[in-house]
């Protein structure tokens, strides 16, 4: 009966030594097994292959904008009111939590337009329009050029006396952005101007690190502030912005998107016409 | 004569002082000094693509790809005030200008009935309110990484004014099993480590692979016990081709295509020394550049195909020199402490990669390739073999740690973005391809 009951595990204990040694004759020639000859050729791995097209050719069309609720149009009052009088702004001090300035108030009430329809006929759909901002009358140049063609036409035409400093009656004087708001533009102190650049400075997100942004020339981005203190039209890196070199468009559009960030401005910059120098070489020196 | 131009300047004379009397005064243009900027990544904002899981996909990898370089901040998709955007409808600006976007990347995922997938995707400048992309990527649904690859490639290129370098794929050695008798087979991926698929079947001892500039071919190394062979294989058909077998040479290395993919540069060592041989990949023929007991190793073409960096002691310690691509001229451009080694020129020819061993610290560096400039960009235990993206502005290389194990990092040419590798692998001597587009 004993015999009968060691001999299995006599057979179980063979098992396992024949077992470890299978492992490690496995293991040993995992381990040093000699390399065959010559080796395999690997699998091949294609490219995949995109075509690409521009979808300029179907262009975005314009979100719609939420319109008040229509109303029947008031009728035209006789004489449009005169806005009150604008009262001077306290010279603030620049800060771009300041709050967005109160435009000068419009006559009201005034015909509001039927809301467009909004459309997805892209196909059918007007070119893209960039945001098109509003674009009213631009302040007036310091001189009329208008009035020097007309004096020298007279004198070309040598035709009556000379000419009169009385201002011609068909190109009347358009009213100035000064004019308009008398104390809005002026008194620009130099804290203004250092906190202009300082916020310039900090919206300007130059790449550095991208190679050729520091042989970018400097260059020049030109603006106009509105009554309001946002931007008038749209500020231009004099076409850098589409030069066919693509780190300088980049360096130029990042410049005008700090120009668009820095608005809308404080009354100091009401009505002035704002010219920056970007120095990208300094600027990425100076970080 | 002259007397009938005198009403006409007294008249002229006469309006200029009026107008300029009666003109109001004029508002001085303000004039700002802008010689300083900010360097933060750029915000974007990149809703998830229309199309289902597809373009949620793609969506992903395009932000993933972007946040790697270390150049853009992808805005979290919480805070966007715009949602369920229309492609061909152009956002709300203000709505992307509240979180403080500077780039909007609207995209969606479709299926043409030949099943093939089309994605649609438009950037916009958000403070300018320009669409600066709009374009159609079509491709077989399993191209679906390559196209959000290549949509990543566009971004980055418009935004920053350089090349991409996302639609690229990078080929390594990598190595399995235990430490005693690790496996090294050849293995490609693409860059953000997707895709992996060997290349060999691990039973020889491959390195030193290497792109051609132009075409889907490498260059690599198997050492057997009866020498060294030069292998080339194409990795659209899978064909391979033994460009050389040098039995009577100890050890041949690293050897490196030129730019135009006609020649191929390496070393081989005989006799205790090791010097620099050019093949013409056309005729097998090996031509030697330089010659002496020195060891000279390393050997990479400047793009233009004019000179060659590479690695000497020939001075008395490991420097790097540049000579002609036949050899003369060749003079010494490292001049710091420490061993200089591996050199890579950058695909743009403005910098080379290296190697800088300190002590017991190794460092990979660049430097201009008149030798001035030179930049250490990261230190560690162990660093060798740098290899540049196609755009010139980041650098693959081997890391190894403490633990000795070595991985794939790569770091940008500022030092500030340095990154793990793609797929979290072992492995050394990475090899960057060129843009696959």
């Amino acid at each position: 009966m004993s015999g009968a009951v060691m001999a299995p595990r006599d057979n179980r204990g063979l098992a396992l030594v024949g077992a470890v040694a299978l492992h490690a004759a496995v293991f040993a020639l995992l381990l040093y097994a000699p390399s065959k000859l010559p080796p395999a050729v690997g699998s091949s791995v294609p490219i995949n292959i995109v075509s690409s097209e521009p979808t300029d050719t179907r262009p975005a069309v314009q979100a719609p904008q939420p319109q008040a609720a229509a109303s029947p149009a008031p009728p035209q009052p006789q004489a449009p009111p005169q806005p009150p009088a604008p009262v001077p702004a306290p010279t603030p001090s620049f800060s771009r939590a300041q709050p967005k300035p109160v435009p000068a108030p419009t006559p009201k009430p005034r015909p509001t337009p039927p809301p467009p329809v909004a459309t997805h006929a892209v196909a059918h759909s007007p070119p893209p329009q960039p945001a098109v901002r509003p674009t009213p009358a631009r302040p007036a140049p310091a001189m009329d050029f208008n009035r020097l063609q007309q004096i020298i036409d007279n004198a070309r035409h040598n035709a009556g006396p000379p000419a009169s400093s009385a201002p011609h009656a068909a190109t009347p004087r358009r009213e100035t952005a000064p004019q308009a708001r008398p104390d809005a533009g002026r008194g620009v102190s130099q804290s203004d101007l250092t906190g202009l650049t300082q916020l310039l400075d900090r919206l300007w997100n130059l790449q550095c690190a991208v190679s050729g942004v520091t042989g970018v020339a400097p260059f020049k981005v030109h603006f106009v502030v509105d009554l309001s203190g946002n931007l008038l039209g749209a500020p231009t890196a004099g076409g850098l912005e589409h030069s066919s070199d693509p780190v300088t468009a980049s360096v130029a559009r990042r410049a005008i998107d700090a120009v668009h960030a820095v608005t809308p401005l404080p009354a100091p910059y009401y009505g002035q016409t704002i010219t920056v120098n970007f120095i990208p070489k300094q600027a990425c020196e100076n970080r | 004569m002259s007397t009938p131009l005198r009403p006409w300047l007294a008249a002229l004379a006469l309006g200029l002082a009026t107008i300029l009397a009666a003109a109001p005064p004029a508002l001085a243009d303000i004039v700002v000094n802008v010689d300083q900027a900010a360097t933060q990544p750029l915000p974007i904002a990149i809703p998830s693509f229309g199309g289902g899981t597809m373009g949620e996909q793609i969506s992903g990898i395009v932000t993933a790809d972007l946040e790697r370089s270390g150049l853009f901040r992808p805005l979290d998709p919480a805070s966007f005030r715009q949602t369920n955007l229309d492609v061909n409808v152009t956002p709300a600006f203000d709505a992307w200008k509240s979180i403080a976007a500077q780039a909007l990347l609207v995209g969606n995922v479709s299926s043409g009935a030949d099943g093939r997938l089309s994605v649609d995707f438009r950037l916009w400048d958000v403070y300018a309110g320009d669409q600066l992309v709009g374009t159609r990527l079509t491709a077989t649904p399993d191209s679906m990484r390559t196209i959000a690859h290549q949509i990543a490639d566009a971004v980055y290129e418009k935004l920053t004014g350089e090349k991409g370098y996302f639609d690229t794929r990078v080929v390594f050695v990598a190595e399995t099993g235990p430490k005693i008798h690790k496996v090294t087979r050849l293995e490609i991926m693409d860059q953000d480590g997707a895709n992996p698929s060997y290349l060999t079947d691990g039973s020889s001892l491959v390195f030193a692979p290497r792109f051609s500039a132009k075409r889907q071919e490498i260059t690599y190394m198997v050492l057997r016990p009866t020498g060294a062979s030069i292998y080339l294989k194409n990795l659209e058909t899978g064909r391979e081709e033994v460009l050389g077998r040098f039995p009577n040479m100890t050890m041949t290395m690293a050897p490196r295509f030129s730019p135009d993919d006609s020649k191929v540069a390496f070393a081989a060592e005989s006799d205790g020394a090791a010097n620099i041989y050019i093949m013409d990949l056309a005729s097998h023929a090996v031509r030697r550049i330089t010659d002496g007991l020195s060891i000279d190793t390393s050997p990479s073409f400047s793009p233009d195909g004019g000179q060659i960096v590479f690695n000497s002691d020939r001075g008395g310690s490991p420097e790097l020199y540049v000579m002609s691509v036949n050899g003369g001229g060749a003079h010494r451009i490292s001049f710091g402490s420490g061993r200089y080694t591996a050199p890579d020129w950058s695909p743009d020819g403005k910098l080379i990669a290296f190697v800088k061993q300190e002590g017991q610290s190794f460092s990979i560096g660049v430097m201009a390739p008149d030798g001035s400039g030179e930049r250490i960009l990261t230190t560690s235990y162990f660093a060798d073999e740098p290899t540049w993206a196609p755009n010139s502005r980041v650098i693959m290389f081997e890391h190894k740690a403490g633990d000795g194990e070595s991985r794939l990092w790569t770091v940008d040419v500022t030092g500030h973005v340095q990154r793990e590798g793609p797929g979290g692998v072992a492995g050394s001597d990475p090899a960057w391809s060129p843009l696959l587009h």
